[in-house]
């Protein structure tokens, strides 16, 4: 299988912490790859830095074989990724359906004069990106919301906008960081159903989690941080079964 | 040249004189914006009241040292009031919103001083009149070594204050995260009313420094001699930590002595605001910036 | 009532009535205001642009009129170029040196940049006021011209309203057209969420200088304009306090509401005329403004959920549904 992306020796020191260190992981075509690991195991920083937003204190990160270790986050999205955050981060103010035309940023290319000259809601490429947003609010079921201010959406339809705007830029792989937090467990059945069919059409997934349920049962491998350090790596059996994972999560047994 | 080296030393002591009193200034300035990173706008213009409450006190006779007293708690009082009513509302409305409302009363206090004294400049008189020291060529006077005295005893006090008492270390509580220092116990609201009273108080020190330093005062003692000064000092020492604000202050004390002294007094200003600009181009930070990673 | 619904109709109609209005008002002196109306209407707009699109609060904006104005003067004065050559060409030199600037700054922080916008407005006030043999000083720049154009002098009140009334309508229509544009969408979701923006490939710093460069173009082409209109160039006129009440007016407006900046313009500009009280006291009534705006309607008068909404829902003539959400769902 094909390695999207890979890091080597990856490490982010803020000050005496070692949010990262030395983790190696690569990010396989067409899989869904887990991330779990205790509060504080570096998960987050781990996106943050492949992504761009830190840039790593060592190492260096690939993408299909191109370093693009140091590049800004827009460049780095323009690679075919996306995100979601573990605090959502929507555009408040902005209706839904904009929100979404944003994910749509890079796909969009209207030129200076038909901005200027011609309505830009009249503008060819503009219906089409319109169009393709209300389908994938359709898909989301936030179609009716579409003109309504995101910040006002309950909590759950704001966690399915991230993820719509997220998917609106076409990516290969998206990162999707503690999707499930806040949800009741009909809504975490119903995420696991989107990731799983979203990755049947071919899109490689990665998921930050703590719900062990969601995780197990969605992916194809799992790698395990603690204390900034990768520990195990594996499909969810092996995982499962991992003494060094059992004692990350519950501590060491005392003798 | 002996009188080459002198011009130095004098614009220097110049320099680190009002830089003091900036470094007072700046240091309420900071208070404030160390735990809930807004401009206040208003800064100079409501310590600029405490100064006049002085100022009418003292023309009415009063003791100076009662005078300037009744006019640093103004300061205080005003300042808790203000946050209480306008601040405190909009406290978590994102960052225009309460930058703006302090705009606001920053004009509202201004024009109040300007109503009730006028634009013109007075004279700031406490019956004291400094002596001279000479060394050499150079003249220190006995104003310039209180004023450093008193800027370091506030700075040390302050400094104390957060180490030592219980408000202290809730304000450096508040300063890193407010949800935690709430769940801990700390009384936000309360403290962030205290920070913006002492912020004004200290701002009444420095103002009355000021004032008695170039014996007058005028409206512009406010915003532009005391907030704008602020803004400058934290875009040299950086912004979030008490250190940066005074290192800033004192630095931009001596810039201006300096351009002053050996540029224009004329462009003085301007230049420095040049400075500035070309300061964030290379150090967007400022030199003592608080260490904070970004969490996303 | 559906005419009402349809807002380019309305739009079209307001331009309409707005030509006819010197039929009915043929005061001079009113004329005057509605002229200097429309001219600050347009600083609002690029304001509202900037600050209310962009979340890049500037605050020193007045000095950018003084650029566009005096470039446009000294072109028109000194080197005797026509006036369309002066105004057009003041208007990219704003947009030029706001670019610079908003480079220099591209990194700052929020409040870094606010503070370098007023550092900015006092170095310009400052050089306005002393660099004598380019801008005069305190003399300023008499006699600028008016405005012609293929030979039409646009010497009277009458005149340079509908001129005056062009330039709003055509500035109107531009900026308009970028807010709903991508690069609209590109600014709102800086001043939303910048992070979340450069997750969505928006180069954020590109952005926010395109974004302030767009808009000081704009305010010099006012400032140009109003120079040509008033005929003098004082250094006068490009103060903090200028800049802080042109804030206002798009404060007032409703900041992200392009309707919103010409009925703030409205109010602030008349006001003063109409109440010599208020004009003495302006600085202090817009300093209650902004603090009782922000506390109750930050959003301003036409805002969402402003002033504007909120009476209109307790007259009950519109209900709150999402309304174009039809246009879109099949």
């Amino acid at each position: 299988m094909k390695e999207l992306v890979k890091t080597e020796d990856l490490s982010k020191h803020f000050g005496g912490v070692k949010a990262l260190e030395s983790v190696e992981i690569s990010i396989r075509e067409s899989e869904i790859l887990g991330v779990i690991g205790p509060n504080g195991a570096g998960k987050s920083t781990l996106f943050n830095v492949i992504t761009g937003f830190y840039q790593p204190t060592r190492g260096k990160v690939f993408y299909n074989g191109i370093e693009v270790t140091g590049h800004t986050v827009d460049s780095v999205v323009d690679k075919g990724l996306a995100r979601t955050f573990q605090n959502i981060r929507l555009f408040d103010q902005m209706t839904v359906l904009n929100n979404v035309l944003v994910g749509m940023h890079l796909q969009i290319h209207p030129g200076i004069m038909e901005t200027l000259f011609r309505s830009p809601m009249k503008g060819q490429k503009e219906i089409q990106a319109r169009d393709k947003c209300m389908g994938l609010l359709k898909y989301f079921g936030l179609e009716k919301d579409a003109n309504l201010v995101a910040g006002n959406l309950p909590y759950g339809k704001k966690r399915k906008l991230e993820i719509a705007r997220a998917l609106a830029s076409d990516p290969k792989i998206l990162l999707l960081d503690e999707p499930s937090a806040g949800m009741n467990p009909n809504e975490t059945a119903e995420l696991m159903n989107l990731i799983d069919g979203i990755n049947r059409q071919g899109l490689t997934v990665v998921v930050i989690e703590h719900n062990m349920k969601l995780i197990m049962g969605i992916s194809h491998r799992i790698v395990v941080l603690n204390f900034g350090k990768k520990i195990a790596e594996g499909d969810p059996g092996t995982i499962q079964a991992d003494a060094s994972v059992i004692e990350a999560y519950l501590g060491k047994e005392e003798d | 040249m002996e009188s080459g080296t002198n011009m130095f030393f004098q614009h220097l002591i110049n320099g680190l004189s009002i830089g003091s009193i900036y470094a007072l200034i700046a240091m309420g300035y900071n208070m404030v914006y160390g735990i809930l990173e807004l401009l206040n706008f208003a800064h100079g213009d409501v310590y600029a009241v405490g100064c006049f409450a002085a100022l009418g006190l003292l023309t009415m006779g009063v003791h100076p040292a009662l005078a300037i007293l009744a006019g640093i708690i103004v300061g205080f009082v005003i300042n808790l009031f203000v946050e209480k009513l306008a601040y405190r509302p909009v406290r978590y409305s994102g960052r225009v919103t309460p930058t703006i409302t302090a705009v606001g009363i920053a004009y509202i206090m201004r024009n109040a001083i300007l109503k009730i004294w006028g634009p013109e400049t007075f004279a700031f008189d406490i019956g004291v009149r400094g002596s001279n020291l000479q060394f050499g060529g150079i003249i220190i006077g006995t104003l310039q070594i209180y004023i450093l005295l008193i800027a370091v005893t506030c700075m040390v006090g302050i400094t104390l204050y957060l180490k030592k008492t219980k408000t202290g270390q809730g304000i450096i509580a508040i300063s890193q995260s407010i949800p935690t220092a709430a769940l801990m116990g700390v009384p936000v609201n309360r403290t962030i009313s205290i920070v913006y009273g002492i912020g004004g108080a200290l701002g009444v020190i420095g103002g009355v420094l000021f004032c008695i330093y170039y014996d007058s005062i005028f409206i512009g003692i406010g915003f532009a001699l005391g907030t704008i000064k602020a803004w400058m000092a934290s875009i040299i020492g950086g912004v979030g930590s008490l250190k940066g604000a005074v290192m800033g202050a004192i630095m931009l004390g001596l810039m201006e002595s300096m351009v002053s002294g050996y540029v224009s007094t004329l462009y003085k200003d301007a230049i420095v605001w040049l400075l500035l600009i070309a300061f964030v181009l290379i150090k967007p930070q400022g030199l003592f910036p608080a260490q904070v990673a970004e969490k996303i | 009532m559906n005419f009402l619904k349809d807002r380019k109709t309305l739009a079209i109609a307001a331009v309409l009535a707005a030509c006819a209005l010197p039929l009915v008002i043929t005061d001079e002196y009113a004329l005057r205001v509605l002229n200097v109306f429309f001219i600050y209407s347009v600083v609002a707009l690029s304001i509202n642009l900037i600050v209310g699109f962009c979340g890049q609060l500037d605050m020193g904006r007045a000095a950018f009129m003084g650029l566009g104005a005096y470039w446009s003067a000294i072109l028109a004065v000194r080197l005797h170029f026509p006036f369309f050559v002066a105004f057009l060409t003041a208007g990219i030199f704003a947009g030029l040196v706001g670019a610079i600037l908003g480079f220099l700054c591209r990194k700052s922080s929020f409040d870094y940049l606010t503070l370098i916008t007023i550092g900015f407005n006092v170095v310009c006030q400052v050089v306005f006021l002393n660099w004598i043999p380019v801008t005069n000083g305190a003399m300023g720049i008499p006699k600028v011209p008016t405005p012609s154009l293929f030979g039409f002098a646009f010497d009277t009140n009458l005149r340079f309203y509908y001129l005056a009334l062009g330039f709003l309508v055509v500035c109107y229509v531009l900026i308009e057209r970028i807010t709903k544009s991508k690069l609209g969408r590109a600014f709102e979701a800086i001043r939303d969420d910048s992070i979340a923006a450069s997750y969505s490939g928006i180069n954020i710093q590109n952005f926010k200088v395109l974004n302030f460069a767009i808009g000081s173009v704009f305010t010099g082409l006012a400032g140009a304009l109003l120079v040509h209109y008033t005929q003098y160039a004082s250094p006068f006129n490009y103060t903090l306090d200028e800049s802080v009440y042109q804030l206002q007016m798009a404060i007032l407006g409703g900041l992200g509401s392009l309707p919103g900046s010409l009925l703030g313009t409205l109010i602030l500009v008349v006001a003063p005329e109409v109440s010599r009280s208020f004009y003495e006291y302006r600085l202090v009534f817009v300093g209650f403004m902004m603090v009782i705006m922000m506390i109750y309607w930050p959003n301003g008068l036409l805002g969402k959920a402003g002033v504007g909404e909120r009476l209109i829902g307790i007259m009950r003539f519109r209900k709150k549904e999402p309304e174009e959400a039809g246009r879109w769902t099949k």
